[in-house]
């Protein structure tokens, strides 16, 4: 309610205050052009009314604008002019209020310091007052109950006690002048009020009637937070109030005029008994003046003596008693002057008749003066009791009307008390009714909001203007950690970290100063136990109904959590930052506009360059890139990837550029990066210049290896164990003769092997797979194109990388070569074991039979020594062919000769030549193919090889009557074979095999070394053929075949 | 084997003049002993197991040693050996290798083949005429032949 008072239209009540306040004034300016016009109408209503004074009616208008003025508000626009505003207003008020004051303490202590005269003057004709131009009594303490109820009302903290004294006090102010102003109309004779001094004046009154109504209303306004009754009932109150007090005002203006009326009558009995006594004291002088003037007797003088003085005590006693009414006092003067002329007379009448005689004193008593006199005496006397009597019949009778007025005021009065007080009650119990209903509503909101309050998750509190804690739910306890009797306590500064005491402060200030209405900060609390917590302070300023500050509410969030967050996102921050910043990477960050604003610490280790030395991408292309060419096409391609990445939300593709560092030294960077906004950008350089090195190496080494496998025929092979994939290097593909698309696996793999070997690597494999162990092996494939090949396998296990691998290699050429050199290794031991058994056994031969020859010389035996003799030449002989047929052998292995192509006719046309001479003696028939073949070799040495043949074919001839040798070539799949046929003694089957051996002679009767076919197998394969022998069996010939490298067609 | 009866040698030897001195030793040897001579391996056992150009029980009494040579043609003499030593009713014939060879390898074939000892032809006549001294000694007047 206080915080929006400011901006709602001003309430009627106060509207209505400040119309009668300005109504108020307007009598009082009225009155006071009344007395400066002289219109008797605005001074007193009626004419023979009292009238207003002048420094009343000033007092009014001082009133009604001080009243008026503060009621407005204090005007934020001109501060300086509202506070002088504000200042004169209660100046005014208390000026006019001091002149109630004074003119009270003029009546009370009976001054009359004659400031009353000083403003105006009395005009003539006014009724009369009893101190002339001085206000009523009344009017002044109406004065001085508005002033003070104005200077409550200066107090800009209102409670409800000043408000209700307010109230009070203008309430009575309205009572006095309406009650007199009631008075005045129905009494119609109220000249004086109590105590017979002036009544208020019917303008002042009403002005004064209206301002403390004013007063009434405008602390009505504010106390509506404050009074509970309703309006009808508190003017039921009020109004019981005010009839009660009108009633009493009436009863005992009517019992004053009764007790007036005592008193007069009292006073007029007095008088009356006074007045008698006074005729018959008067009565009895005169008897006794005349008593003595007759007897002379002295007893008259005293009892006249007695009597004048008697007579004299009571006019002192009317004196008295007719003192202060003027109307008495005339008639007393005239009564005693009366009276002290009678009693004059009657001591001259007594003076004269001691001295003399009776006439003379008679003459003064009995004359008719003396009866004059004392009728005189007795008429006036007479006169006053008269008076007194009729005054009191007056009185009584007025005094019976105003009881008869009071007792029909007390009985309608108390009627309506009693409706009044009736309707109040009734009044009151709906109050209290609703107050109830009030009451409990308000106590389920009460626990509601209490609820609420308590069990917020948050802290709330309210905190006074002084910091003091004034209440406390009891999450704010949990936070702070004291319970809420030490918090209520304390204050807020206690609990508050001192470094937020200062920030806080300013805060409560602008607050205050309304420059804010609430504020938010972030601040520490220290806990009981010592502990710092932070907390998400919101407080707002709570303003009472004249919208000054009456306490703080403030919400109080934990955000230690939050904070913890905080930290740790920032630390997290911190730390990622120090990553980026680290990162093994470099990067950095160019802005919108070009700005290389980040760039880690590997960027400018790696790349040289910090940022002086590039600030921008423009320096940055300038420097890195220094071929104006390259540079361009830099650019270009990073432009496009950059767009292409920021249009499509993806990163940046890498591109691989030579970067130049600042040394000058060129890297090649893989260069990529995100882009963050449109042109905002983080770009990664990846260094590649060692791995390009390393790749071109490892290029280099693959095609050396690649190389190596091919020159050495070895490849790897790798079995996945996991995925049981086989893996084949080209050069196995090549070995299994298979194209590289083929698939190898394990099985097929195995496959490849031959009968023999299968098993054997299968188990290899097998045992490397399971338990990991190597193996090596020599085995036979046969490969696709169904070659037969050797195979080199040598496996290992690698458990940790779960795969099985090795190498494969063909051997087929070394194993060939193995043979061959095992068979020539076999072919030269068999040889120096043929050389030293067959050299050896003639030379046993002919040293045996030297010493048998010399035994048999000395014997003289002719014809042993003979024998021994030839024996000692056989051997010899045969030794020298021995060595020649074996020089001849060996010659074959050195063969000097370039091969030339040589048609095949031409060959065994020489060889026939050479051995001529057998094939007459045997009478062999040689035919000789025709087919134009050509032979590509030694062209001795394939001579040789025929002769031999030939020679072979003739000698083994045994006894064939039509012996006959053929030579011919017989093409077998892609070659030519020669063939020399004859159909000789044939050969055992059993001992064919011994047929090319050296020295092997299958008949030893035979001529020969044993030498010839070996020779031309040794011929045959120098030149790279193979050469088999056929022969059906014993007795059925022999056929010689053989092929050579090359034997090609004779062109026609 | 019955004393006095000739100690029939079977002499496997494809050299004339070798197989000339050998027969001229032994024809001179106290202990009378007939020399059968074939020429190569085949031969040897064809006598051996009659067969052949030796069918027939007649040609070819069983000799009671056997002088072999290790190169024969046709059949090598470690062939022949081995089919002495592998035949029940010839196994228990000492064989007697001789040879020119002096390798190793042929004497432990031998050898493992069931020779009963193997002598290596001297180039040294003196020696020679010793070594069959020895042998006929040995062989024939000291060993004893089984049935």
């Amino acid at each position: 309610m206080g915080t929006e008072r400011a901006n709602r239209p001003v309430a009627p009540l106060k509207l209505a205050a400040r119309l009668l306040t300005v109504l108020a004034a307007a009598i009082g300016i009225l009155v006071l052009a009344g007395w400066a016009f002289n219109i008797a109408a605005f001074k007193s209503v009626l004419p023979g009314w009292v009238a207003t004074k002048p420094n009343a009616a000033f007092a009014i208008v001082l009133m009604g604008y001080a009243m008026l003025s503060s009621s407005f508000p204090r005007s934020a626009l001109s501060p300086r002019l509202s506070t002088l505003r504000c200042r004169l207003a209660r100046f005014c008020g208390l000026l006019a209020g001091l002149a109630g004051l004074l003119t009270l303490a003029e009546y009370i202590f009976g001054w009359n310091p004659g400031i009353d005269q000083w403003l105006f003057r009395e005009a003539a004709g006014a009724a009369g007052t009893s101190h002339p131009a001085r206000m009523a009594p009344e009017a002044a303490v109406c004065l001085v109950l508005l002033a003070a109820a104005l200077e409550i009302a200066a107090d800009k903290r209102q409670t409800g006690r000043t408000l209700l004294a307010r109230a009070v006090l203008g309430w009575l102010v309205t009572t006095f002048a309406l009650v007199t102003l009631l008075s005045a109309f129905i009494m119609a004779s109220a000249t004086f009020g109590w105590w017979g001094l002036t009544l208020m004046s019917v303008p002042a009154a009403a002005a004064l009637a209206l301002l403390g109504t004013a007063v009434v209303l405008a602390a009505w306004q504010e106390m509506d937070a404050v009074w509970l009754l309703d309006v009808r009932t508190t003017a039921a109150f009020a109004c019981g109030l005010a009839l009660l007090v009108f009633i009493g005002l009436t009863s005992s203006r009517s019992v004053n005029r009764v007790v007036a009326t005592g008193h007069t009558r009292v006073s007029a009995e007095q008088i009356l008994a006074v007045t008698t006594r006074i005729s018959s004291e008067v009565a009895r002088a005169r008897a006794s003046s005349r008593g003595y003037s007759i007897a002379g007797d002295e007893k008259f003088v005293k009892s006249y003596l007695a009597a004048a003085a008697r007579c004299n005590e009571e006019l002192a006693a009317l004196r008295q008693l007719t003192a202060g009414n003027p109307r008495r006092q005339r008639q007393f003067l005239r009564i005693e002057s009366l009276t002290a002329a009678a009693l004059e007379w009657w001591q001259k009448s007594n003076d004269a008749r001691r001295a003399g005689p009776v006439a003379a004193a008679g003459e003064l008593a009995i004359t008719i003066r003396g009866q004059a006199l004392v009728d005189d005496v007795i008429e006036a006397l007479g006169q006053m009791e008269d008076d007194e009597r009729r005054s009191l019949s007056e009185f009584q009778r007025a005094s019976d009307h105003s009881t008869r007025v009071t007792q029909a005021t007390i009985v309608i009065g108390s009627a309506a008390g009693l409706l009044v007080f009736l309707t109040a009650m009734l009044g009151l119990n709906r109050v209290e009714s609703r107050r109830r209903q009030v009451e409990v509503s308000l106590r389920s909101e009460e626990e509601r909001f209490r609820a609420i309050f308590e069990q917020a998750a948050v802290g709330m509190a309210e905190v006074g203007l002084g910091g003091r804690w004034l209440l406390v739910n009891g999450k704010l306890c949990d936070i702070v950690g004291y319970t809420g009797e030490e918090l209520l306590a304390h204050t807020f500064q206690d609990v508050t970290h001192p470094d937020d005491l200062s920030t806080e402060f300013d805060y409560k200030r602008r607050v205050v100063a309304g420059e804010i209405d609430d504020y938010s900060m972030e601040k520490r609390y220290i806990r009981k136990d010592g502990s710092v917590v932070w907390i998400n302070l919101t407080v707002r300023l709570v303003r009472d109904g004249a919208g000054a500050p009456a306490y703080f509410v403030s919400v109080v969030e934990d955000i230690s959590l939050r904070k913890r967050a905080e930290e740790a996102l920032r630390s997290s921050e911190v730390r990622f930052r120090r990553l980026l910043e680290l990162a093994p990477l470099p990067m950095c960050h160019v802005d919108r506009e070009g700005v290389i604003d980040f760039r880690n610490r590997r960027f400018m280790q790696l790349l040289g360059y910090t940022e002086e030395d590039v600030p921008t991408l423009a320096e940055w292309w300038l420097r890195a890139y220094p071929d104006a060419q390259y540079r361009q096409w830099v650019i270009e391609t990073w432009g496009e990837v950059v767009k292409r990445s920021a249009g499509q939300g993806r990163d940046i593709d890498p591109i691989e550029y030579r970067v130049t560092c600042n040394s000058g030294e060129e890297r090649i960077m893989e260069v990529s990066g995100v882009t963050l906004d449109e042109e905002d950008l983080l770009a990664t350089f990846i260094d590649h210049t060692q791995r390009k090195r390393a790749e071109e190496g490892l290029a280099r080494s693959q095609n050396l290896l690649a190389e190596v496998e091919r020159i050495g025929n070895v490849g790897g092979w790798e079995i996945d164990l996991a995925k049981q994939e086989l893996v084949w290097t080209e050069e196995v593909y090549r070995i299994h003769e298979v194209e590289t698309s083929y698939q190898p696996t394990v099985n097929r793999g195995v496959d490849f092997y031959t009968p023999a070997s299968r098993p054997i690597i299968a188990r290899a494999v097998e045992r490397a797979i399971e338990h990991g162990e190597p193996f090596d092996v020599e085995l036979e494939i046969v490969t696709a194109k169904g070659n037969l090949r050797w195979v080199h396998a040598i496996g290992r296990a690698d458990p940790n990388r779960g795969r099985v691998f090795g190498f494969l290699q063909d051997i087929t050429e070394r194993k060939r070569r193995d043979e061959e050199l095992k068979l020539r290794d076999d072919e030269v031991t068999r040889f120096t074991y043929a050389v030293s058994h067959d050299l050896k056994s003639p030379l046993v031969t002919i040293r045996t039979f030297l010493g048998y020859l010399e035994v048999d010389a000395r014997n003289q035996d002719g014809e042993r020594t003979a024998k021994d003799m030839a024996y000692i030449r056989g051997a010899a002989d045969k030794m020298a062919q021995l060595l020649d047929e074996l020089l001849n052998l060996s010659r074959v292995g050195r063969m000097v000769n370039p091969f030339v192509d040589e048609p095949l006719a031409d060959i065994v046309q020489e060889a026939l030549t050479l051995v001529a001479g057998q094939i007459a003696q045997r009478g062999v028939t040689v035919q000789v193919t025709g087919e134009p073949v050509l032979l590509h070799g030694d062209h001795p040495r394939l001579v040789e090889a025929f002769q031999n043949l030939l020679d072979n074919a003739v000698k083994f001839m045994g006894d064939q009557p039509a012996p006959r040798v053929e030579i011919g070539v017989d093409s077998s799949d892609g070659g030519y074979e020669i063939y020399v046929r004859d159909n000789g003694i044939g050969i055992d089957p059993r001992h064919r095999h011994k047929l090319f051996g050296l020295f092997e002679k299958l008949d030893p009767r035979t001529e020969g070394t044993g030498i010839g076919l070996a020779l031309v197998r040794r011929i045959v394969e120098e030149h790279g053929g193979k050469i088999r022998v056929e022969s059906a069996g014993p007795g059925l010939g022999t056929t010689f075949r053989f092929t050579l490298a090359k034997t090609s067609r004779q062109p026609t | 084997m019955v004393q006095g009866e000739p100690i029939i040698i079977l002499l496997v030897e494809d050299d004339p003049a070798h197989a000339e001195i050998v027969r001229r030793n032994l024809r001179d040897f106290r202990v009378a002993n007939r020399i059968v001579h074939v020429e190569d391996g085949q031969a040897a056992l064809d006598y051996l197991f009659h067969q052949g150009a030796y069918a027939g029980a007649q040609s070819g009494a069983r000799p009671n040693l056997i002088l072999l040579d290790l190169r024969l043609p046709k059949v090598d003499g470690l062939e022949v050996l081995r089919r002495i030593k592998a035949d029940d009713g010839l196994k228990r014939i000492p064989t007697v290798v001789l040879t020119t060879s002096d390798a190793e390898s042929d004497m432990v074939n031998a050898y493992t083949n069931g020779a009963g000892s193997y002598l290596v032809k001297p180039v040294n006549f003196e020696k020679f005429t010793g070594l069959m001294e020895a042998f006929e000694f040995y062989w024939l007047a000291w060993n004893r032949f089984p049935d």
